[in-house]
């Protein structure tokens, strides 16, 4: 149960969003390439392991993210809009126990593999040094 | 033997580096933050004035290409001819019926003219992922090759509705957020302000011609893994920071970004090696 505490903005499930509301979106896609197309091609280039494949879902809040070239670029209400989204996502914890183990937090902390995951040249087992990105000592 | 040489040859101008890198440390002990990156920068700078042990690669790579047949290869200039190959990829190649860019047009020469399969042409191309001081066979294929088209402008043919339509599919996967830290490539590739990992200046899609100069120095040597990283490997290594799954070099998704990527280069003059951290 401690290990609910995890308040961030990290949303992963769908959350509803009514389509007049996104249709005043100013969208950067281009006439021509589906949708459909795009998710075939971006599946197309990752291993095909479904340990990982959850990863590749995009909710809604990421989807009004990617419409805008840079977050400098971003309207103020499209910012409000996924600050509400994903405020909706926050589990907090039950029984009102907010304090949960720290030292399991300080792990997640120090850990430096910080949930990158390649199946290439890297140990399962995360390092005990950190502070390095050089693959062959970590 | 003359692995051993080249591999001693490597380790010498390596540890020469850090050497160098060590004695400008010890010597300024009381430096701020600001200073010190700018010593790591001007170390950078003289790398890049002096040798480049990328080259090394590209001797390897004169044989290696021989080896494995690629002279029957067409880069879409005619079998065998590498000068200026670079430039003018990804391009559409009727006889694969595909979009390809340099990398995934050798991976299919390797099937056809090699007898290699897709399973051994993925284990070819990332035998160097993950290590360093890796003197790769098609690593050093993907330099010699890249090397013929130095001083050369990078000049993708956008007219062409195939390369277009990747070139578009492309941008949106720029663009588009995944994964559970909500990563796409523009969280740290856009925007007028600064953005560094460490003390390495981060190029933007939105200021113009840092693309350009990014894109037109691959395949880069690397001084901190002492071994060239190929633009497949660098698209893994960014990908594997963004929380995605595992990246397959040679896939549509490699070819989409390599389309957008050097489509937006386009005009940038071909400097390979280059040189970094």
């Amino acid at each position: 149960m401690r290990k609910t505490l995890f308040l961030g903005l990290l949303a992963i499930g769908l959350v509803g969003i009514s389509p007049a509301q996104q249709k005043k979106q100013p969208t950067k896609k281009e006439a021509g390439v589906k949708p459909e197309e795009v998710r075939q091609v971006l599946l197309s280039g990752f291993e095909q392991d479904p340990k990982f494949l959850w990863k590749l879902e995009q909710d809604e809040s990421q989807r009004i993210c990617s419409q805008y070239p840079s977050r400098e670029a971003m309207p103020a209400q499209a910012i409000q809009k996924v600050i509400e989204l994903d405020n909706k996502n926050i589990v907090y914890p039950q029984w009102g126990i907010f304090w949960g183990d720290w030292k399991e937090g300080k792990k997640l902390v120090d850990s430096p593999r910080g949930g990158r995951f390649a199946s290439y040249g890297f140990p399962i087992k995360p390092p005990t040094r950190a502070g390095t990105a050089t693959p062959a000592t970590s | 033997m003359r692995k051993i040489f080249l591999t001693s040859a490597v380790f010498g101008l390596a540890c020469a580096g850090l050497l160098g890198y060590q004695t400008v440390k010890a010597q300024d002990q009381e430096l701020s933050p600001e200073e010190e990156i700018r010593l790591v920068q001007e170390f950078n700078r003289m790398m890049a004035e002096g040798i480049n042990p990328g080259e090394i690669w590209a001797e390897m790579g004169k044989e290696a290409f021989k080896k494995y047949n690629l002279d029957k290869c067409d880069f879409g200039l005619g079998p065998g001819k590498v000068e200026g190959a670079l430039a003018q990829l990804p391009r559409y190649f009727p006889d694969a019926k595909k979009v390809m860019d340099l990398e995934t047009r050798i991976g299919w020469c390797l099937q056809q003219y090699a007898g290699m399969t897709p399973e051994q042409v993925k284990k070819f191309a990332t035998q160097c992922w993950g290590k360093s001081q890796c003197m790769g066979e098609y690593d050093a294929i993907v330099m010699y090759v890249s090397m013929a088209s130095n001083g050369q402008k990078v000049n993708v043919n956008l007219k062409n509705p195939q390369v277009k339509r990747m070139y578009e599919i492309g941008k949106q996967i720029y663009y588009a957020r995944l994964g559970p830290w909500d990563f796409n490539c523009a969280t740290c590739h856009a925007g007028q302000q600064e953005v560094r990992i460490r003390a390495t200046k981060l190029w933007s899609a939105d200021r113009p011609g840092e693309a350009g100069q990014a894109v037109s120095i691959f395949p880069k040597y690397l001084v901190r893994w002492a071994q060239p990283m190929t633009m497949h490997y660098r698209y893994a290594e960014c990908m594997r920071q963004m929380r995605w799954p595992t990246f397959e070099p040679h896939s549509d998704l490699a070819v989409a970004l390599s389309a957008f990527l050097y489509g937006t280069a386009n005009g940038t003059e071909i400097k390979v090696p280059g040189i970094g951290r």
